[in-house]
């Protein structure tokens, strides 16, 4: 039938033209906001398939619908014989090249935004940071680096907020210590279940931009989910190192404060050194 | 008291008789002990129905919780209680058992059968349930489990849920689990041996099929989660360590059969759905069903891709990327069989003039609010959308949508289309088609609401959020949404109690359907039909009806005779050797009253 034939191109094209230009709207709206090579190219990919996956759906709806005009204009008897055999054929045909296309294009996707998570392009080799989740907060554990006198236990560790060099590839080595936890800063990674008893449980990532992003926890752990927030903070390469001297020195005169109070015996039940 | 079986084949007198003493037990203890198919359906759905009242209101508590940020309208224990038990309500307790309700009641007249094949196992599900239910809310009354809606371990687990609540919890997933497996049991059994003759498996209808696909799927998803909830049950309390990473066990063995089984109640709900609409929307549109043997394979194929698509909702978890790939792959597969069955409704309603009733406009809303759900879904099935939101509102709200379209506005939809056949009465359409709208609109504001936080970042199953992240205006359009859910649940489950005893009466064959449970009475009496008729395609109730135009108008009364003596009494419609021959009666010149179809003739000829 010519004219729904043209009725339905010129729908598929409407739409596609509409959702097209909603795509990218949508996207520079900022409720997707990528500021990492990985976040970024993850954040166009699922924007593009998010639309493609509207687009294709009310064009299938308007595919069928013409498609089943043309059908039924035959009238019953010949819609008896025609609405089965060839016609069943090629809708699911047709619906199954849809699906092909959609899983090839999501495959795709999934190799550029794994790709990105490995190393950077300027292979260097990642800062390697412990995450130990704990109900209900995240406990980051930095490498010690040159020059810095700190001894690795208690090393140089923060509660809640990540602190990282911009334009460095970084790896999050997570384990947790209690129950399933997650986590997950959209803007930079993508999410990551936190198992426990798992050793090799990690997530990369290079931050673009300098800022604070904000994360939290995906999976339920208990009353104090809901807090189970985190915070990344990315700031320049020289901020970060001595970013980790302050805290190395802090930590160490926390410790060394602490130690004074043991030794002077105003801690019952404490005796002998700090591990 | 359950028929005894009739004799197959020609010839032989058929002998039909209920009981040949007046019961003298009370009423209730003697619903509460029949083996009816009819009686226990008719249990089944009006114990769901209680339950959907539970299970929003839990989801109304929750949401006002969520109304504004940090708001301290409850105790985290206590959200996180509702957390725990309303998801388990709305699927297992009253989802699954409204359909279940429905299929038993349904199915075996659908196609021809007197009872069901294993009465007393059937009997045994719903009592099975029931105790479910029981064990469940009981924990209300000491200490609910806290562990949210799949009692994941290690959270679960003694050491981080050290109340009795978890196992109320397992008692309920392990009894309702066994409860869908027995009945599967017997309707396969039904299904399989008592269909009537000539009802061979292209002429059973869409409803039955779905029942039949049903059936399959619940037994095999029903011992998955049987298993899971027991090896919980012993480490929690018999030192176990199938989920203990120490020693050698796995958590993440607990999440995947946890999500296969409730990705097959997912399919299940929709399936059933998908029956259902496929039975008004053929029904409604005077046409004949639209490539039927579609709509079966489709269900069937849609039942079989979404459970192997467990894996989606384990994206953001440590498994190999080939796996991802695999559950990608078959959950997109599954819209194939989800567009050839919306192809084949827009086939079945096209160029008709379908009538308004309540149960289209429901069934329609449904097809609606599902294809919304299920392109939100197929989309986070990709995995990049899938780590990007898994987790999130998005997906919350994407289930609701999905379920409430195929649970709720499907569920009305069948109980507007069968309610006659229940009660004997109408189900209201004024209120019913207000109730309809109320949950269609409710349930796709709460649904894009919850996307539209998803988007921004709120995760599921949190307690509250914070004034900075900006999430105050989709909390209260969601909360909204649910209210105007519940409201419009509310109004229908009013018109279903009020319909009940009041409602307009409905002879048995109300909608002028093809199929063959409009062949008994409103409601059937125990042994189902009084006469069970050969089938000879896959609408015998129009077959029959146009033998009964067929006589009526081609009967000519017989020449009076001569002379004294009363005039011969014509000989009632169906009687007649050709129309005994036609409808199968064993033997055309015994029977009369039973010849013909009970009040058929009255209601359907019109």
């Amino acid at each position: 039938m010519p004219g729904s034939r043209r009725a339905l191109v010129c729908g598929s094209a409407l739409v596609a033209a509409v959702a097209s230009a909603l795509g990218p709207a949508v996207a520079s709206a900022g409720l997707f906001s990528p500021d990492s090579p990985a976040s970024s190219s993850a954040t166009e990919i699922t924007t593009t398939i998010v639309v493609a996956v509207v687009v294709v759906t009310l064009a299938a709806l308007g595919a069928i619908v013409a498609f089943v005009g043309a059908v039924r204009a035959g009238g019953t008897e010949e819609r008896r014989t025609r609405g089965t055999g060839s016609i069943q054929t090629k809708v699911a045909g047709g619906l199954g090249a849809a699906a092909l296309a959609l899983f090839i294009l999501g495959v795709v996707a999934t190799e550029a935004v794994r790709s990105t998570d490995e190393a950077d392009a300027s292979g260097a080799t990642p800062l390697e940071i412990e995450t130990s989740a704990q109900q209900w907060i995240y406990r980051y554990q930095y490498p010690i680096p040159e020059g810095v006198d700190i001894a690795p236990k208690p090393g140089v560790f923060s509660y809640y907020e990540l602190v990282v060099p911009v334009e460095t590839p970084i790896t999050l080595r997570v384990n947790s210590i209690d129950v399933l936890h997650n986590w997950a800063v959209p803007a930079l990674a993508q999410q990551i279940d936190i198992n426990p008893g798992e050793v090799d449980g990690e997530v990369s990532f290079v931050a673009d931009a300098e800022g604070v992003y904000e994360g939290r926890s995906h999976k339920f752990s208990g009353p104090g989910y809901a807090s189970m927030r985190t915070r990344v903070r990315v700031v320049g390469q020289e901020e970060y190192t001595d970013w980790v001297e302050q805290q190395a020195a802090e930590i160490q005169e926390a410790n060394a404060a602490v130690q004074e109070r043991i030794d002077e015996g105003e801690i019952p039940g404490i005796s002998g050194g700090l591990k | 008291m359950s028929a005894t079986p009739h004799l197959l084949g020609r010839g032989g007198p058929e002998i039909v008789t209920d009981s040949t003493e007046p019961d003298r037990r009370p009423g209730w203890l003697q619903v509460a002990t029949s083996t009816d198919h009819k009686a226990i359906g008719r249990m089944y759905i009006a114990t769901s129905l209680v339950f959907l009242a539970l299970a929003l209101t839990e989801l109304v508590l929750m949401r006002i919780q969520l109304l504004i940020p940090e708001f301290d309208f409850m105790r985290p224990e206590i959200f996180d209680r509702l957390l725990s038990i309303y998801p388990i309500t709305a699927t297992l307790l009253f989802a699954i058992p409204l359909l279940v309700g429905l299929i038993s009641f349904v199915a075996p007249l659908q196609v021809g059968a007197r009872g069901v094949a294993l009465p007393r196992l059937h009997q045994l599900s719903f009592w099975l349930y029931l105790a479910g239910a029981i064990a469940l809310y009981a924990t209300l009354l000491w200490s609910p489990s806290e562990a949210g809606m799949e009692a994941l371990p290690p959270l679960s687990n003694r050491l981080f849920s050290p109340n009795d609540g978890v196992d109320g919890w397992i008692f309920c997933v392990g009894l309702c689990s066994a409860a869908f497996a027995t009945f599967s049991i017997s309707m396969l059994a039904t299904l399989g041996n008592l269909r009537a003759p000539g009802m061979v498996w292209r002429r059973v209808p869409a409803f039955s099929w779905a029942s039949r696909v049903i059936s399959v799927l619940l037994l095999v998803i029903s011992p998955v989660m049987l298993a899971a909830v027991t090896m919980l049950f012993i480490d929690r309390n018999f030192g176990g360590v199938f989920f203990d990473p120490g020693e050698g066990g796995a958590p993440v063995l607990y999440e995947h059969l946890a999500w296969f089984f409730f990705s097959g109640i997912y399919a299940a709900i929709l399936v059933g759905a998908f029956g259902a609409i496929s039975e008004i929307l053929g029904t409604f549109s005077r046409q004949p069903p639209f490539a039927p043997r579609t709509v079966a394979a489709s269900m069937a194929a849609f039942a079989a891709l979404v459970p192997l698509a467990w894996m989606q909702n384990m994206y953001s978890g440590d498994i190999p990327i080939g796996f991802l790939y695999f559950t990608m792959l078959v959950a997109l597969a599954a819209a194939v069989p989800f567009g050839m069955l919306l192809f084949n409704w827009i086939g079945t309603v096209r160029g008709a003039k379908v009538r308004r009733k309540a149960a289209v406009k429901l069934a329609s809303a449904s097809v609606v609010l599902i294809t919304i759900g299920l392109a939100g879904e197929l989309a986070q099935a990709i995995i990049p959308v899938g780590w990007r939101f898994g987790n999130t509102m998005v997906a919350w709200g994407d289930t609701h949508i999905t379920l409430i379209g195929g649970a709720l506005l499907g569920g009305f939809a069948a109980l507007h289309y069968w309610f006659p056949k229940i009660s004997g009465r109408y189900l209201g359409e004024g209120l019913g088609t207000v109730a309809g709208g109320a949950i269609a609109v409710g349930a796709l504001l709460m649904g894009v609401s919850a996307w539209l936080a998803g988007f921004q970042g709120m995760a599921v199953d949190v307690y509250e959020y914070y004034d900075d992240e900006g999430l105050l205006l989709w909390n209260i359009l969601t909360t909204l949404g649910a209210v105007i859910l519940a409201g419009g649940t509310v109004a229908g489950l009013v018109n279903a109690a009020s319909s009940y005893n009041g409602g307009t009466s409905a002879g048995p064959d109300p909608w002028g359907a093809g199929t063959l449970e409009w062949f008994a009475a409103s409601p059937p009496p125990p042994h189902n039909f009084d006469l069970v008729p050969d089938v000879r395609s896959a609408e015998p109730l129009a077959d029959i009806r146009d033998a009964v135009r067929e006589r009526s108008t081609d009967w000519t009364p017989p020449p009076a005779r001569s002379g004294g003596g009363d005039p011969p009494e014509p000989e009632p419609v169906g009687a007649s050797a050709s129309a005994g021959a036609e409808l199968g009666s064993p033997s055309g010149s015994d029977t009369d009253a039973t010849g013909s179809p009970p009040g058929g003739e009255e209601g359907s000829v019109a």
